[in-house]
């Protein structure tokens, strides 16, 4: 079971810029967000490889191996999203300074 | 695994009625067999049913609510023979009587189809079975 | 906002799709054993937990009675009249009864498709 230590390396990897913030309507940070959302995805592929190991040693059910493994997808193709929204907006920042 | 379960359930009915099948199907061959290997006419057979509730691939034993089927023993019908007049007969007795065996063919014809009917409901269930895993198996896509 | 994986809909389902195929093995079972001599039809009833979960997937924060609280329990025998050899399975009761199960584990199958369709939907294009 691997954790998804190049995804946790990413806020480090894009560089913020240190003025302002994107601010989402609610207040909420995109920086939080893509944590939370990391977060998810490391946890979701954790339960998605114990559900198969389960499924494997025959004390799971099928169906639960299945909906596990869509949750891993769809957190992650949610994660990739917010990434991409903040690369975005990180861009458009930059070139409105220049 | 319930669903896979559910498939070797059904399977071990599948193969009950189809020794089921057989046995009848041996009993209708032999019906005027008058002499056999051991001497004397052929002696019909039946199958004995019994409930198997152990799960050979898992190695355990299956939930209460779980049990297949297994055929525990072939039996032999202990109904007298047939006897009938004909004192012609290579295998006619002093009294010129000939043992034909106890198989009543309208009985085992009814057998059969029985049988065969019993496998079809087993073989449906595990269509069905079948079409939930491929679904299942296609989530999200 | 609820992430993916906090939803409460896909555990509800989830344990929907346990119940009933959890049936599908009784039901099979009875197919199995239909002739066996002395063998009692058994069956689960979950009506309550089907109505538990419909009603859970729009809270978010009830119990979630798992598969193996009081499995057995739901677990009954049927009435049905007995043959001379002691045996009370319908077949035709037992195969209604299994196409009807079929048929309510593939639409839970369905609507979980239908959701997680959208679900992908909305993260990859709804943020044009």
């Amino acid at each position: 079971m691997s954790d998804y230590k190049v995804y946790n390396d990413l806020p480090r990897m894009m560089p913020v810029p240190a003025a302002p913030k994107p601010q989402t309507a609610g207040g909420a940070s995109f920086g939080k967000l893509l944590s939370e959302a990391i977060q998810q995805v490391n946890d979701v592929e954790k339960t998605s490889q114990g559900e198969l190991q389960k499924y494997l040693g025959n004390e799971s059910d099928l169906h639960s191996v299945m909906i596990a493994l869509e949750k891993a997808d769809l957190s992650f193709q949610m994660m990739m999203q917010v990434r991409n929204k903040i690369v975005q907006a990180y861009q458009e920042v930059m070139k409105a300074q220049v | 695994m319930n669903l896979i379960t559910a498939i070797d359930v059904n399977a071990s009915g599948l193969t009950a009625q189809r020794k089921r099948v057989e046995v009848s199907s041996s009993n209708l061959a032999n019906s005027q067999t008058t002499r056999t290997a051991e001497g004397g006419p052929y002696r019909r057979k039946d199958v004995v049913f019994t409930t198997d509730s152990f799960d050979e691939t898992l190695n355990i034993v299956m939930d209460s609510g779980v049990a297949g089927v297994e055929v525990s023993q072939v039996v032999e019908d202990p109904r007298p023979f047939d006897r009938r007049y004909e004192p012609g007969h290579p295998d006619a007795d002093a009294e010129g009587y000939v043992a034909y065996p106890n198989v009543n063919v309208m009985e085992e014809m009814a057998n059969l189809v029985e049988g065969s009917r019993s496998y079809e409901a087993n073989l449906a269930a595990i269509s069905i079975v079948k079409t939930m895993i491929n679904r299942t198996l296609d989530l999200g896509r | 906002m609820i992430l993916p994986s906090q939803d409460p809909t896909f555990p509800a389902i989830e344990d929907l799709l346990s119940w009933t195929s959890k049936r599908q093995q009784a039901l099979g079972s009875n197919v199995a054993n239909m002739d066996t001599p002395g063998y009692r039809a058994k069956d689960y009833n979950f009506e309550s937990e089907l109505s538990n979960t419909l009603a859970l997937a729009k809270t978010s924060d009830k119990h979630i009675n798992p598969i193996t609280d009081g499995a057995d329990a739901r677990m009954y025998e049927l009435e049905t009249p007995e043959k001379p050899n002691g045996n009370n399975v319908d077949m035709d009761r037992e195969l209604t009864e299994i196409t009807k199960n079929g048929v309510q584990y593939l639409t839970l199958v369905q609507y979980l498709n239908q959701k997680i369709r959208t679900l992908r939907s909305a993260i990859t294009d709804g943020g044009r």
